[in-house]
């Protein structure tokens, strides 16, 4: 029966239809619980956004008030200081081309970054310029032409404070240049920090 | 070279002798095991490596935090849920040991696995050399992966059904097989690469493709299915821990990371040790089966084949690549290759395989560290 037939044929379709529309809303379903975690910040920085930070230490890191003067030789902050070389006579150089430091804020968050330091600038590398991020998204440069201490003091963009965050890192990053020193691919060094300090109003 | 293509035939005078000589080689392999386990626990000799981890899996389920490893950054999310949920819902029914019922489940599954692959490759290289290249693969020393209380056997055995049921034109089915494919391990959404090649075929280019015809509505909905089994693995982590894709974020704890393939092939080769290259030997020996597999017109099993082993070389590790080999239907296409083609050859080849095996083995239940 030639009615019969074209009937079953559009149920058939019609099922089928039904099943492909409900399968696929599945697909995006998954898709946008993918792209939207439900996870702690410390499995965040690890696992999701791959920072250097060992997990054990961003499960027990120190509690930093606002207006703390963070220093680098402090062994109390040297599980947060991360890719920073050992403590020498003129502060803690970054070992690398990158490192970074992870505040586990305990009130408010912070307005302004307050970073004393200095680069290690010679005759062949007469300057270094060291960017700065807080939290992937980048608040501002150093540049260094010579090697006396100075304090910077960087504002934080709101931008970079949206979420409800309260591990904060901030990461250094010195710009490659040339010439490079013998044996090493990048330019290390970067900057050479001595003292940190996150804080919600203007430095004393 | 004309392939032969009268594999209907032969099919049921042949497949008792394979069913016989495969069977033979898991008896080896455990005899084996048992031979050399400690207080006669067979399943305890052949539980190593990552074996633990499923075991913990069958055991207690998924962990909600990562603990494991000295740095605490474990976790048994990299492992997919279908072999161990499996194995200790089969083990519940039948009252046996979990380890036990592993061993035979994937060693039943193996035979089956084989069982197909002999009617894939009379396809495509004829009886004698289909036989002979599933007699090879039964007693080569990567099937030893087949019988651990790993994922490898069902993995494949889901991956060879689904391309029969293709071949068949059962579209559905073989979409259901590849969602299998994809709760066992992290590699089988891949499958959907074969789907999309038999599709096409089933189509016969754009102009078949538009129409909206029940078979077409199939085709489309089965290929949907494929990735489902990951998918509803990904819903369970994200409501277990929060992250959908922490079997993907997890494999940090083991120092993976995404690269260049080739890259990283390079440099195993150039590593010191002859354990690392004889790994990136073994893949390239497996890249030319999937070049072999292109060249016999299974364009999708050949993209299959190459990315099965691309995919993890490309995560910076060279760990476990002789397991992706054994899984990745390569392997399979260049045993019958030789089968075909060095007839002197593969009976050289099955007497160092079925020399080597049981020295395997042994050294697998010592818990031999080339071999995770």
């Amino acid at each position: 029966m030639p009615f019969l037939d074209r009937t079953r044929l559009t149920a058939t379709k019609t099922c089928l239809l039904t099943l492909i529309a409900l399968v696929a809303a599945f697909h995006v379903y998954v898709a946008y619980v993918m792209a939207t975690p439900k996870v702690g910040e410390a499995y965040r920085l690890y696992f999701i956004e791959r920072r250097s930070i060992p997990w054990r230490t961003l499960l027990s890191l120190e509690p930093y008030r606002l207006g703390e003067r963070m220093d680098f030789a402090d062994e109390r902050w040297a599980p947060q200081l991360i890719d920073f070389s050992v403590s020498e006579q003129f502060g803690m150089r970054m070992a690398n081309n990158r490192a970074e430091v992870v505040l586990n804020l305990a009130d408010s968050k912070p307005r302004e970054l307050v970073i004393e330091g200095t680069a290690a600038v010679t005759d062949k590398l007469p300057r270094q310029r060291v960017a700065v991020s807080l939290n992937g998204q980048k608040i501002g440069e150093l540049s260094y032409e010579s090697r006396d201490i100075r304090s910077d003091v960087m504002t934080i963009p709101a931008a970079a404070l949206l979420d409800d965050r309260h591990l904060l890192v901030i990461e250094f990053s010195a710009r490659k240049q040339k010439p490079w020193l013998p044996g090493k691919q990048h330019v290390p060094y970067g900057i050479a920090a001595l003292t940190l300090r996150a804080s919600s109003a203007p430095a004393p | 070279m004309p392939l032969p293509n009268d594999g209907a035939h032969h099919w049921r005078v042949s497949l008792p002798f394979v069913l016989l000589c495969v069977t033979v080689s898991r008896l080896i392999v455990l005899a084996t095991a048992a031979y050399f386990a400690k207080d006669g626990d067979i399943g305890r000799a052949m539980c190593q490596w990552d074996c633990g981890w499923y075991s913990g899996i069958m055991a207690r389920g998924y962990q909600p935090e990562a603990n494991a490893h000295p740095a605490g950054d474990a976790a048994n999310w990299a492992f997919f849920p279908f072999f161990p949920y499996m194995t200790r819902w089969l083990a519940a029914l039948s009252g046996v040991d979990v380890l036990l019922t592993a061993l035979a489940m994937n060693a039943v599954a193996f035979v089956g696995t084989c069982a197909m692959l002999y009617q894939y490759f009379l396809r495509i290289v004829g009886r004698d050399s289909a036989a002979f290249a599933v007699l090879l693969f039964a007693f080569c020393p990567l099937s030893l992966y087949f019988s651990a209380p790993y994922t490898e056997s069902l993995f494949l055995f889901s991956i060879v059904a689904g391309v029969l049921l293709l071949q068949d034109g059962r579209f559905l089915m073989a979409g259901l097989a590849g969602a299998v494919a994809s709760a066992t391990r992290n590699s089988g959404f891949l499958f959907g690469f074969i789907y999309l090649a038999y599709a096409w075929h089933a189509w016969g280019g754009w102009r078949g493709m538009k129409a909206l015809s029940p078979l077409n509505l199939r085709i489309v909905l089965g290929f949907l299915l494929v990735p489902v089994g990951l998918e509803l693995y990904a819903l369970f982590l994200h409501s277990l821990m929060g992250d959908a894709l922490a079997f993907s974020h997890v494999q940090r704890a083991w120092g993976r990371v995404f690269s260049n393939p080739v890259t990283a092939l390079w440099s195993g080769l150039a590593a010191p040790g002859y354990l690392v290259r004889i790994r990136v030997v073994m893949v390239l020996i497996a890249l030319f089966g999937a070049w072999k597999a292109w060249r016999w017109g299974k364009r999708g099993e050949a993209i299959f084949c190459a990315l099965s082993i691309l995919l993890p070389a490309s995560t910076g590790s060279l760990d476990s690549l002789q397991r992706y080999v054994a899984t990745s239907l390569a392997f399979v296409f260049v045993l019958a290759w030789i089968a075909m083609r060095l007839p002197r050859a593969r009976w050289v080849l099955l007497g160092c395989f079925a020399l080597t095996t049981p020295w395997m083995v042994l050294r697998w239940t010592e818990g031999w560290y080339a071999l995770p």
